[in-house]
C-alpha cells in the first residue's frame, strides 16, 4: 500500500524539501566529526590490534622469564634424599680436586726440572 | 584528524543512495499522516535513523522497500502519539534496532537525534564570528585549510587554531547530552 502511495504523483512534495534534507545530512555529518575524536574505524581497529598484541607480548615475555629462572629439577622434597645427593656431589668434587692436586704437583716438578735445564744453558 | 576522503565519500554516498527517494518517502508518509508538517517530520526522522545505521545498511539491495518499512514504523508511532493512546504493544523491533545501533557504533560514534542538530546550531551560534565561519567552511563545506585560507584571508595555521578552539567549546557544550 505504501509502495503505491510512494509513486503517487498526485501527492505534491513541498518545495525545497530535498534541499532541506541534504542540509540536514550535512549537519549530521558535521556534528559527528566535530564531537568525536575523528578516528576512522580502520584506525580504531588498528589501535585495538596493537594494544592486544602489546599485551600478549608482555604476558609471553613475563611467562618466559619466570620459566627460565625456575628450576624444579634442582629441588628435592625429601630431606634425606637431598642430604645424600649433597654428600655424593661433595665426594665427587673432592675426588676431582685431589686428582687435580696430584697433577698440579706433577706439573710443578716438571716446570722446575725444565727451568733447571734452561738455567744450566746460560 | 579524521580521514577526510573517507568521511566525504560516506556522506556523498549516503546522499546518492537515499536523497533521490525523498519524494517517494514524503508521499508515502503523507498518505498515512495526512499533514504536510507531520509527513516532513517523519521523513526527517527516517533520514536520521538511516544515517545512524548507515554502516550496517551499506549494502541494502532495495533501499526504497527498506526505507518504506522503517518509515511505516515511524508513522505508526506518530499516529499513536497523535491520538494520545498508549501503545498497546511495545514495538520490540524498534528497541532492538536502537540497541544494535549503539552496540555497533563503538565508543567513538555518537547517535544523532533531532535534538543533537538543534544543539549544534545553538553551540555554533555561541561561537565568535571567525570561529563559526571557519567551522562552517571546514565541517559543512569540508574545505581543506588551504582552501579556507584562500576564501577568508585567514592563514591556514590560524584557521587550524580557530577550529581547534571551536571544537573544544562545542564538544564541551554538547557532550553531556550525547
Amino acid at each position: 500500500m505504501m509502495e503505491n502511495a510512494a509513486s503517487d504523483d498526485s501527492i505534491e512534495v513541498p518545495r525545497g524539501f530535498r534541499k532541506e534534507l541534504s542540509e540536514m545530512i550535512d549537519s549530521m555529518d558535521a556534528a559527528e566529526k566535530i564531537v568525536t575524536s575523528g578516528k576512522s574505524r580502520a584506525m580504531r581497529t588498528a589501535t585495538w590490534i596493537m594494544s592486544v598484541a602489546a599485551g600478549l607480548l608482555l604476558l609471553i615475555g613475563t611467562g618466559l622469564t619466570i620459566h627460565t629462572f625456575r628450576t624444579p629439577e634442582d629441588t628435592f622434597t625429601d630431606p634425606e634424599e637431598a642430604y645424600a645427593a649433597v654428600e655424593k656431589a661433595l665426594t665427587e668434587i673432592s675426588g676431582k680436586m685431589s686428582g687435580g692436586a696430584a697433577s698440579a704437583r706433577q706439573a710443578e716438578e716438571t716446570v722446575s726440572r725444565h727451568t733447571e735445564v734452561i738455567r744450566s744453558l746460560y | 584528524m579524521f580521514n577526510e576522503a573517507q568521511g566525504t565519500m560516506k556522506k556523498e554516498q549516503f546522499k546518492r543512495v537515499w536523497l533521490p527517494l525523498s519524494d517517494n518517502f514524503y508521499r508515502a508518509a503523507f498518505s498515512i499522516l495526512g499533514e504536510e508538517a507531520d509527513a516532513k517530520d517523519a521523513v526527517q526522522d527516517l533520514f536520521i535513523k538511516l544515517w545512524n545505521s548507515r554502516e550496517n545498511i551499506d549494502r541494502v539491495e532495495q533501499p526504497l522497500a527498506y526505507g518504506l518499512a522503517a518509515l511505516r514504523n515511524i508513522c505508526i508511532d506518530r499516529l499513536r502519539k497523535r491520538s494520545g493512546r498508549l501503545a498497546k504493544e511495545v514495538d520490540i523491533s524498534h528497541v532492538h534496532e536502537e540497541k544494535s545501533q549503539s552496540m555497533s557504533e563503538g565508543g567513538d560514534r555518537i547517535l544523532i537525534r533531532k535534538e543533537t542538530l538543534a544543539m549544534l546550531e545553538k553551540a555554533l551560534g555561541k561561537l565568535p564570528e571567525k570561529q563559526r565561519a571557519v567551522m562552517k567552511l571546514r565541517f559543512y563545506e569540508q574545505l581543506s585549510y588551504d582552501d579556507i585560507a584562500a576564501r577568508t584571508g585567514i592563514s591556514a595555521l590560524n584557521a587550524r587554531v580557530l577550529v581547534s578552539r571551536a571544537r573544544d567549546t562545542i564538544s564541551r557544550i554538547m557532550k553531556p547530552f550525547l
